[in-house]
């Protein structure tokens, strides 16, 4: 008995909407007549959607219609049906596709056998390829997150690595070690994720690094750490004077939108709290510019850092694995860590 | 064209701020979409006209804050606009607009879920500095057209337990209460049964009610 008025209370909404057939209605009007209690409900829900219908409408400004029709200008979102080039020679997009798609697989097999051939005739290169594949995550050092343009610049003799270049390097020899050359290798499934892992992250801290150059600041190494569901590299800055840690945050805003899903940027500034004796109108411009400009990044008192200390934080949140005890220390995420959405 | 376009949306719509939807409403949705297109930016710009206010108050009200809801409702109709070919007119543009909108909204809620800001209290200020600094913030950052919109005690209260309610229900309200949406073209909007926009609704407004009978100052 209780659950059924209980289920025809959970219709009163939709009675108040009118969005109850003729039976179902009369099924609620019938409580509502017999029980004064369900009747107060009703009365109260109407109150309810009556006062979040009289609260103001917000309108859009004036210039709204031309900032969306000047910014669809600039994205050159306007459908080109009519445009006389694209009906008059449609053969020629489709060659210049062709051509394009052509060269592309060019390249792609050219660079694969350079580097088939360097993994088979190089054992240097067979060894450390196969080292970082195969090392477990928990194993990596401070400097094991530079490992693919390690390897890259190994594979071409440079000093660096391009982005795009490395994760062909890593690849590659990814597949010969899981087939031919140990039969102990990570399996190529379990590699395949280690490999989007890395390059993600990868992608990032070089995107961040990017701005701290862009800032001119100093930074300490990058350090590396994974822990429960998470894999984090933190930049520390050494000193930054505050134009830079204003650039530094803009440029994070900037690249928020461009990182992928999972990973976070984080900006960690411990100057507020530490200058309790500046003044106030500079620690409003400050504090408002960080929070307009970096929506998105996260600012917070690094307490276990040095004095004003600034440091960026690169998190990629990853799937916890409950069954790998082993896999980070659970016990030492912070209390600020951000937990998954 | 941009000019052109806007001009005569602003021409029409007059001095009069109330007249800006009316005076577009002859022009039919779907008439509207066929000239977009086909690249008619003119077509669009009446579109735009048509339905920013909706838009961005639905914005607004998810986000709290005036100028992000400016820039989400941007996003929705640029995303329209690149999106219009692959639009089929099943559940009219009106409704393919806001869907657009809601998961926009949605994401940025979800991104807002990750951002923590320094407490202002915290280490190296004190109690007052903190409440000063806060108070100024606040007023600078929100530079709404709106300002004192919320001024009766009633709307304020209502307007923070709207804002206390998760993603999800506080969506269904608005769309609900403040779109009048049915519940048929909220569940096309949000992508769900209407059953469960039947029971999602009413739990919303549930918590609605519990929250607006708590004295005040009991929330926390």
């Amino acid at each position: 008995m209780s659950d059924r008025i209980d289920k025809i209370r959970q219709q009163l909404s939709a009675y108040i909407d009118g969005e109850l057939n003729d039976a179902d209605a009369s099924v609620v009007e019938s409580l509502i007549n017999t029980r004064p209690d369900v009747a107060r409900e009703l009365q109260e829900l109407i109150e309810v959607r009556e006062s979040i219908r009289s609260l103001p409408r917000h309108r859009a400004s004036e210039g709204f219609v031309d900032e969306v029709l000047a910014k669809a200008e600039r994205l050159r979102l306007v459908a080109t049906s009519d445009a006389p080039e694209e009906t008059a020679l449609p053969w020629v997009r489709y060659i210049a596709t062709a051509a394009v798609f052509f060269i592309a697989l060019s390249v792609g097999a050219i660079v694969s056998v350079m580097l088939w051939s360097a993994s088979q005739y190089d054992p240097e290169v067979v060894a450390l390829s196969h080292d970082s594949v195969t090392e477990s995550p928990e194993t990596l050092t401070d400097d094991s997150d530079y490992y693919e343009p390690q390897i890259s610049a190994k594979l071409r003799n440079e000093p660096g690595g391009e982005p795009a270049m490395a994760m062909r390097a890593y690849e590659m020899p990814t597949q010969q070690s899981s087939s031919s050359l140990d039969s102990s290798a990570t399996p190529l499934a379990e590699s395949t994720e280690s490999n989007e892992e890395i390059s993600e992250i990868e992608y990032a801290r070089q995107k961040v690094s990017h701005v701290l150059e862009e800032a001119g600041v100093t930074v300490d190494e990058p350090q590396e750490q994974r822990l429960a569901g998470l894999r984090q590299v933190r930049i520390n800055v050494i000193d930054a004077d505050e134009n830079q840690r204003l650039q530094i945050a803009s440029g994070l805003a900037r690249l928020r939108e461009e990182m992928p899903a999972d990973i976070e940027l984080k900006l960690v500034d411990d100057a507020l709290p530490q200058k309790p004796e500046a003044v106030q109108r500079e620690m409003l411009r400050y504090v408002q510019a960080v929070t307009d400009l970096a929506a998105g990044n996260i600012i917070m008192p690094a307490q276990t850092q040095a004095c004003g200390q600034m440091a960026l934080v690169i998190n990629q949140l990853l799937p916890i694995d409950f069954n790998d005890a082993t896999r980070g220390d659970h016990t030492d995420t912070p209390a600020s860590m951000p937990s998954e959405p | 064209m941009t000019s052109k376009a806007s001009k005569t949306v602003t021409t029409e719509s007059g001095p009069a701020g109330d007249q800006r939807v009316s005076t577009t409403l002859k022009f039919e949705d779907e008439a509207l979409v066929e000239k977009c297109r086909k690249g008619d930016m003119q077509a669009f710009g009446f579109l735009v006209a048509k339905y920013q206010d909706r838009l961005v108050n639905m914005m607004y009200r998810m986000t709290g804050r005036w100028a992000q809801a400016e820039e989400l409702a941007q996003e929705a109709f640029l995303k329209a606009l690149e999106r219009i070919g692959q639009f089929r007119n099943q559940s009219g543009f009106y409704t393919w607009l806001f869907r657009i909108g809601a998961n926009l909204a949605l994401s940025y809620r979800r991104r807002c879920g990750r951002i923590r800001f320094t407490p202002l209290d915290g280490d190296g200020l004190d109690e007052t500095q903190a409440h000063a600094l806060g108070n100024r913030l606040a007023q600078h950052r929100e530079p709404s057209p709106d300002v004192g919109i919320e001024s009766s005690e009633q709307s304020r209260r209502v307007h923070e337990a709207l804002e206390r309610l998760d993603d999800e229900h506080r969506l269904m309200i608005i769309l609900r209460d403040m779109e009048e949406m049915d519940y048929s073209r909220i569940a096309r909007v949000l992508d769900v049964p209407v059953g469960t926009v039947k029971s999602r609704l009413h739990r919303a407004r549930c918590m609605m009610k519990d929250m607006l009978k708590t004295p005040q100052g009991d929330h926390e």
